[in-house]
């Protein structure tokens, strides 16, 4: 996936989910899966080419010290979400306000960049969710039988610096998110906090062929998350997701009885990158093997917490052409895979769910410029995923295939000073699956877990427009105003299907930007 | 030490040769164009030494003394500077001085309160946190600021809860007091640790917020009466300085015992600016900027802040609202100086009527100060400056609950007596209100006079320092037909409503003279200060009333340079701090015994006859409680981009705090027969009595009788930049040992048994309670600093390495000391009888009160800030407190819980150019 295109797009959404690939922050040994939707915009007006190498592709923090000059962009902005198009554990509605900025520049003999966002979101009802991220690779997943408003405050830091000596580049990322999360206008109130720390290392040494580098990378994130459900006023009950069995409910009426769940995890990778010129065009090839460790405890000493392992591979591919004088292609591809075991402290014999991810996704992007005003762009995106659960506990298996295309054009002109820019974007979501029969499963499974599983496996039509204005206020400034709207529902009715919810969902997003820089 | 100290001021006397000192020159230039910087004020801290740069930014000050200074370099439009120098005995330093318009992109930025510090006109151990510092910290409140003090834990911003500060001290093992209703060791720490707001001492001594001993409410009053000044009341954005005088102080500070805090607020040219700050549970604004009017100096503060102290568990609340206007008008060698703060003060803890219904409590502390200063210029060499200044304050505290009691007699009778009372019973919602309205004068006049004698350079201040202060507020209010505590008999508590008004106001004044010479001694630099300072509590409401109680506090600090790059320090002394207007003049205490309780069905057959005795608790001896300091010294700063190393060890005994002493009495209670009962109608009573029995009560009555004593050590480290990495590390540490203990007997928590049941002729009593906390913590601040970025990442980590509390006091049933007996008799026993058959009775176990060791195991914990400059001298902070989110940890021993994570963003925009003419940049 090529990486910086994402950029203003993402700056809407939660800033844990704007992870680019040179983020410190960006999952690891995990595969988030995320509604279907349409590619990442191209960003025609931006004036400058989608970057591949191994920092902006590879994300080796060392390749830092390599790039050129100097760019900051600030921007807030607002989302809106709703429908009933969506996932048990998603909100009915949400409005998210956030506001932040990055950029880079060089210092002394290498560069450094940084990157900050803070935003809130008011999220109305219907999520029976405590866990801040509830549909990632790790199974166990606290919910409770409210579903109130909730308030969430998220804000994110990160930056790295990358050296040069010599023939080689040192460098190194480190980053923090941080989420405070609490119920409104609920008699069974909900808290949650979490927060990842994380750094990456990286070294890099020039190949004497190909114009090449070979670089070497590490990275290391913890994060903690605590979710506090106190019993008072009101009573309530909780209960832990261990995948597709009926778990007890844990009842907490009184603050005695608040139940505490507290989740530590811990990841570190390795990745090896080589960046080099092949037929006069770019290319970027990287592969990082990583492994997790999430510890769920239920109280401050507890020696037989419930466990999440997960290791993976991740690898991608980033090139980029000219093809004549007027069009530039992107490429990018990238392949995921995590394999995981979870295991509960009181079943200490043996792990009760296993599950298989794979995700392979490709983009091609191709930027048309045949004026100095006319600028015009076409992403194709195609992904593969793939998931594969066997619950042991539950003595059930689920395997799900989706297969999602898209297309995504942008076309843009410059008028003197202004800018403005088009574009509309058509995806296409199919899925085969081998799900339990959902009438023979018990109420969590229809209410909580059913829903979201063949959402992932029914056919649906992703689409979206945008419009972007720019103005440039000085020979190195620029004000942008991006407005989107997106809509997604199931494409037909199946009745083998009967959890999948109905209607559609709606996204509408307003944002304005200062980009500063040469 | 005192003869040590003796001794080296005596040599110094006879000895003193004529000090030259250096000259320091050199050039002050702007970061961004290298141009010269004109009329930048350059001053070595803590001396009246003082240069203006010249149109070529050049500038030059003679007659610097030998050892470590600290240079402070301030101009309008630049971020101010400090930065250390190490002055040699004589000869010139040559030093250029980089300003910039924001602090984050000096070379040097000071973040910390540097082990090198004096405050103004002070020998004694000091932390300097000045405006750098300030703005780098995560702080609401002063409270926050003081966390760069060696020994403070650091806290998650915002208004949650009252905001005390105790210096030197820690916590003993719990938050009350030795006897029901006396202060915590915390309480009096913090009531002894005086906070100097621009020269002027805000003061609690006239709070009278609190319910005594006998409210049965009180535990949901959230006032700072009987404790230190809620600092929640001063911004931390609105603070220029903050000088934290840990040692001996001068004698120019007095009510005090633990040490002094000296607050500066941002006054005078002030670029204009305003700052947001935005987290989970707490939103501020502030805005600050003054500007030359012609010869006039005038500058605005304010602050709003709001904090939701629990979101998504509770509604409970506290807002701040501050307002300063001061204003400086100097006439040639005099300056009048004029300064009118506001500010508000509230916490809601609204009712839960589905946690526990009827349950709320609301706090409101408004004030206003009013201060005018005359300096009147250089007579000679001298100085003579006035203050006054007027403090009001409006506070309301209320607090409600529901109440379930069985039929209880109880009265309103507000005199000695008897007569007939009514039945309160069932489910009551029981309310109390404390309006206070508190008045303080202080004036301070003082004269200050330089001057060389025998060769030795003299600095001597004379001054008379007269406080007043009293309470006029409506009082302790309730709805007398719902009282907010009654107990079966009365005897431990049905207080009645008093009015503050009634109180008469207290009257202290305060002479005292401080020298401070200056010279060699053997080709070292030696610097003395000596004071004498006499705190007269009077027996009147004026100044000019019969003396209630004196002390005597003389003080000496001493200082030797023997080489530049060291100093040795050590210093004595005692100070002494005023009671509390509540323990000087506390309620009347009433006794109310039922000699008739006839309860019936029909409430108009019922009758209920009750005698009220009335104890007036006030002791006319109380006086000043008195503390004896002393500490020694080491400093060690060699040249600039080398270590420098503070480490002090010191010791405080206080005597005599104010505090409640049960004393026992008695009272009698007559039984009465009844006559025949109609229906329809009470009973008739009968007299005379049939039968007379005693009942023992306590009187609490307040005394000099709580003791604290405080032992520690505290280091603070500055270790040079390591340049590759742009990383500065600085460490400060503490371990302070504080002992809490009472004169007078303990009488346990069995003693209402004992009241109300005749049969029993004696209970036991205790004596020698003590309680001990011991706390050893070191917080390690890195501090990545990109001058070329404007850039600064501060990570603070605080490792608690120590902590425990003890009590140490006999919980066996051989411990107690004697018995009281029905008619309030202390009878001591001595310790090999108390295992006598005779006294089985009264060997018990004391329990209820007191608990044995409890360690607090070892953890850390970490913030993380984030400060980057934006254009236009504006700033963009991240903060996120314990940034990891430790909770804790738990042992068989004890457990430690941290607050939660806790994280925000500041943003700081200039407002210069925007404002309209008051507050813009000259």
């Amino acid at each position: 996936m090529t990486i910086r295109s994402l950029l203003m797009g993402l700056a809407l959404t939660s800033p844990l989910a704007a992870q680019e690939a040179w983020s410190p922050l960006r999952p690891l040994a995990d595969v988030m899966r995320a509604m279907p939707g349409v590619p990442a915009w191209p960003q025609v007006l931006d004036g400058h080419l989608t970057p591949v190498g191994l920092f902006w592709t590879a994300g080796n923090p060392a390749a830092l010290a390599g790039i050129l000059g100097t760019r900051a962009t600030l921007g807030t902005g607002s989302k809106w979400e709703g429908g009933t198009y969506r996932r048990p554990l998603d909100p009915t509605s949400e409005r998210v306000l956030s506001t932040g900025g990055w950029g880079w520049r060089p210092l002394g003999s290498g560069a450094v960049i940084g990157r900050v966002e803070a935003g809130q979101r008011i999220a109305r009802g219907a999520t029976f969710s405590a866990s801040e991220a509830p549909y990632r690779s790790d199974p166990l997943v606290v919910i409770d039988t409210t579903a109130p408003d909730m308030r969430r405050v998220t804000a994110l830091l990160e930056g790295g610096i990358g050296w040069q000596f010599g023939g080689w580049e040192a460098g190194v990322a480190v980053g923090q998110a941080f989420v405070s999360s609490n119920s409104t206008g609920t008699g069974f109130p909900r808290l949650l906090r979490r927060n990842v720390p994380s750094a990456s290392v990286g070294v890099s040494r020039r190949l004497p062929v190909i114009g090449g580098r070979i670089a070497l990378g590490g990275r290391w994130q913890g994060e903690s998350e605590t979710i506090l459900l106190p019993g008072q006023p009101r009573i309530g009950e909780a209960y832990i997701l261990v995948g597709n069995s009926e778990p007890d409910a844990i009842f907490v009426a009184g603050p005695s009885s608040l139940l505490f769940h507290r989740i530590d995890r811990t990841g570190l990778a390795a990745s090896v990158a080589l960046e080099g010129t092949i037929l006069g065009s770019r290319w970027t090839a990287w592969v990082e093997r990583s492994g997790r460790r999430d510890e769920h405890r239920r109280q401050l000493r507890d020696p037989d917490p419930d466990v999440w392992r997960a290791r993976g591979w991740a690898s991608g591919l980033g090139a980029q052409f000219a093809l004549g004088m007027h069009l530039v292609a992107t490429v990018s591809t990238e392949l995921q895979t995590v394999d995981g075991n979870a295991r509960l402290g009181a079943l200490p014999d043996g792990d009760f769910l296993r599950s298989i991810e794979r995700a392979f996704r490709m983009g091609i992007e191709v930027l048309w410029r045949p004026t100095d005003s006319w600028v015009g762009a076409v992403r194709v995106e195609a992904t593969r995923d793939r998931r594969m659960v066997s619950d042991f506990l539950a003595g059930l298996s689920t395997d799900a295939l989706s297969i999602r295309t898209g297309t995504a054009i942008e076309l843009g002109r410059r008028l003197g000073p202004w800018g403005v820019a088009f574009g509309v974007a058509l995806a296409g979501h199919a899925a085969t699956a081998s799900l339990p029969n959902a009438a023979r499963m018990g109420p969590l499974y229809q209410t909580v877990m059913g829903p979201e599983v063949e959402l992932a496996a029914i056919q649906s039509v992703p689409t979206a427009l945008r419009a972007v204005l720019t103005r440039r206020t000085g020979r190195r400034s620029m004000v942008v105003l991006t407005g989107s709207w997106s809509r997604h529902a199931a494409s037909g009715v199946q009745e083998q299907l009967p959890l999948v919810p109905p209607g559609s969902r709606t996204t509408t997003a307003l944002r304005f930007g200062i980009v500063l820089g040469d | 030490m005192t003869r040590i100290l003796l001794a080296l001021a005596l040599l110094a006397a006879e000895s003193l040769q004529a000090q030259q000192g250096a000259t320091m020159t050199g050039r002050v230039y702007a970061t961004a164009t290298d141009l010269p910087v004109a009329q930048a004020d350059v001053t070595v801290e803590g001396t009246a030494l003082r240069a203006v740069t010249d149109n070529e930014g050049r500038y030059r000050i003679a007659g610097i003394p030998a050892g470590t200074q600290v240079i402070l370099v301030r101009r309008v439009g630049f971020a101010p500077l400090r930065l250390t120098v190490s002055v040699p005995s004589a000869g010139i330093v040559t030093r250029d001085i980089a300003l910039a318009a924001t602090a984050l992109e000096l070379p040097d930025i000071v973040v910390t309160a540097p082990p090198v510090a004096r405050a103004q006109g002070e020998l004694a151990t000091a932390s300097v946190i000045d405006r750098d510092a300030i703005a780098n910290q995560t702080a609401s409140s002063l409270r926050g600021v003081l966390e760069l003090v060696p020994g403070v834990p650091i806290q998650p911003p915002g208004l949650g809860n009252a905001q005390q500060f105790a210096l030197r001290t820690v916590s003993t093992t719990s938050p009350s007091g030795l006897t029901a209703g006396g202060p915590s060791a915390a309480s009096i720490a913090a009531f002894g640790t005086a906070i100097i707001l621009d020269g002027v001492p805000l003061t609690n001594n006239a709070n009278l917020q609190t319910l005594g001993p006998r409210g049965e409410l009180s535990s949901q009053l959230n006032t700072t009466a009987g404790g230190g000044v809620d600092l929640r009341q001063i911004p931390a954005a609105t603070i220029e300085r903050v000088e934290v005088i840990r040692g001996i102080p001068s004698a120019r500070y007095g009510d005090l015992t633990e040490g002094a805090i000296v607050v500066e607020s941002r006054a005078g040219v002030v670029p204009p600016a305003a700052r947001f700050a935005y987290d989970a549970t707490t939103i501020e604004a502030n805005l600050v900027g003054g500007r030359e009017l012609g010869r006039h100096l005038v500058s605005l503060h304010g602050d709003v802040t709001h904090t939701q102290v629990a979101p998504g568990a509770n509604d409970d609340d506290a807002w701040r609202v501050t307002a300063q206007l001061s204003h400086r008008l100097p006439f040639g060698a005099v300056a009048i100086d004029s300064r009118i703060r506001f500010f508000q003060v509230r916490q809601d803890n609204p009712e839960q009527p589905e946690v526990v219904a009827g349950r709320a409590s609301r706090n409101s502390d408004r004030g206003i100060r009013v201060m005018e200063r005359l300096t009147a210029g250089q007579v000679g060499a001298t100085r003579g400056i006035v203050t006054v200044a007027v403090d009001h304050i409006r506070r309301e505290s209320s607090a409600q609950r529901r109440l379930v009691r069985a039929a209880l007699p109880f009265t309103d009778r507000l005199t000695e007596g008897r007569q007939e009372g009514r039945y309160v019973e069932g489910s009551y919602l029981a309310a109390v209100r404390l309006d206070g309205a508190e008045w303080s004068v202080f004036t301070r006049a003082e004269v200050e006079h330089p001057s060389r004698l025998i060769g030795t350079e003299h600095e001597l201040r004379l001054g008379v320092e007269l406080r007043r202060e009293w309470n006029a507020g409506a009082g302790y209010q309730f709805d007398i037909l719902h009282p907010p505590q009654v107990t079966f008999n009365g005897v431990q508590g049905f207080d009645r409503p008093r009015p503050f008004d009634a109180v008469p106001p207290v009257a202290v004044s305060a002479p005292y003279l401080d020298d401070r010479v200056r010279g060699r001694v053997l080709g070292m630099h030696v610097e003395i200060q000596a004071g004498l300072r006499m705190d007269v509590l009077h027996r009147g409401s004026h100044w000019v009333s019969g003396v209630r109680d004196a002390a005597l506090q003389p003080r000496l600090n001493a200082q030797i340079a023997p080489v530049p790059w060291l100093r040795l320090r050590a210093g004595v002394g005692r100070t002494a701090k005023s009671p509390p207007l509540s323990q000087l003049f506390p309620a009347p205490q009433y006794f109310d015994v039922v000699n008739v309780n006839y309860f019936a069905n029909d409430p108009a057959e019922r009758l209920a006859l009750l005698t009220t005795f009335v104890r007036d608790p006030a002791n006319p001896d109380l006086g000043f409680a008195r503390t004896s300091k002393a500490e020694a010294g080491i400093e060690v700063t060699a040249a600039a981009g080398t270590p420098s190393l503070a480490v002090v060890v010191f010791q405080s005994r206080t005597t005599g705090s104010a505090t409640t002493t049960p004393v026992p009495e008695f009272i009698t209670r007559e039984r009465f027969a009844l006559d025949t009962i109609a229906p329809g109608q009470p009973p008739a009573v009968l007299e005379p009595p049939i039968g007379v029995d005693t009942i023992p009560i306590l009187v609490d009555r307040p005394s000099n009788a709580a003791h604290l004593e405080s032992r520690g050590i505290e280091a603070t480290l500055l270790l040079p930049q390591i340049r590759p990495l742009r990383l500065t590390i600085a460490a400060q540490g503490a371990w302070t040992r504080t002992r809490f203990s009472q004169d007078g007997a303990d009488f346990g928590i069995g003693f209402g048994e004992f009241q109300l049941n005749p049969t029993t002729p004696r209970a036991p009593y205790w004596t020698d309670a003590r309680r001990d906390g011991e706390r050893g913590l070191v917080t390690w601040r890195l501090i990545h600093h990109q001058p070329a970025l404007g850039l600064v990442i501060t990570a603070t980590v605080e490792h608690t390495f120590k902590q425990e509390t003890r009590d140490s006091v006999g919980a066996d049933t051989l411990a107690f000391a004697g018995y009281v007996t029905r008619t309030g008799e202390l009878v001591p026993i001595p310790p090999d009888e108390r295992g006598d058959p005779q006294y089985a009775d009264i060997r018990r176990a004391r329990s209820g009160t007191f608990s044995p060791l409890r360690i607090t195991p070892p953890d850390w914990i970490m913030s993380v800030q984030v400060s980057k400059s934006l254009p236009l001298a504006g700033e963009l902070r991240f903060y996120a407190f314990n940034s990891l989110d430790r909770i804790g940890r738990s042992t068989p021993e004890g457990s430690r819980g941290y607050p939660s994570l806790q994280f925000g963003v500041e943003v700081t925009v200039p407002l210069a150019g925007v404002l309209p003419v008051g507050l813009g940049t000259p």
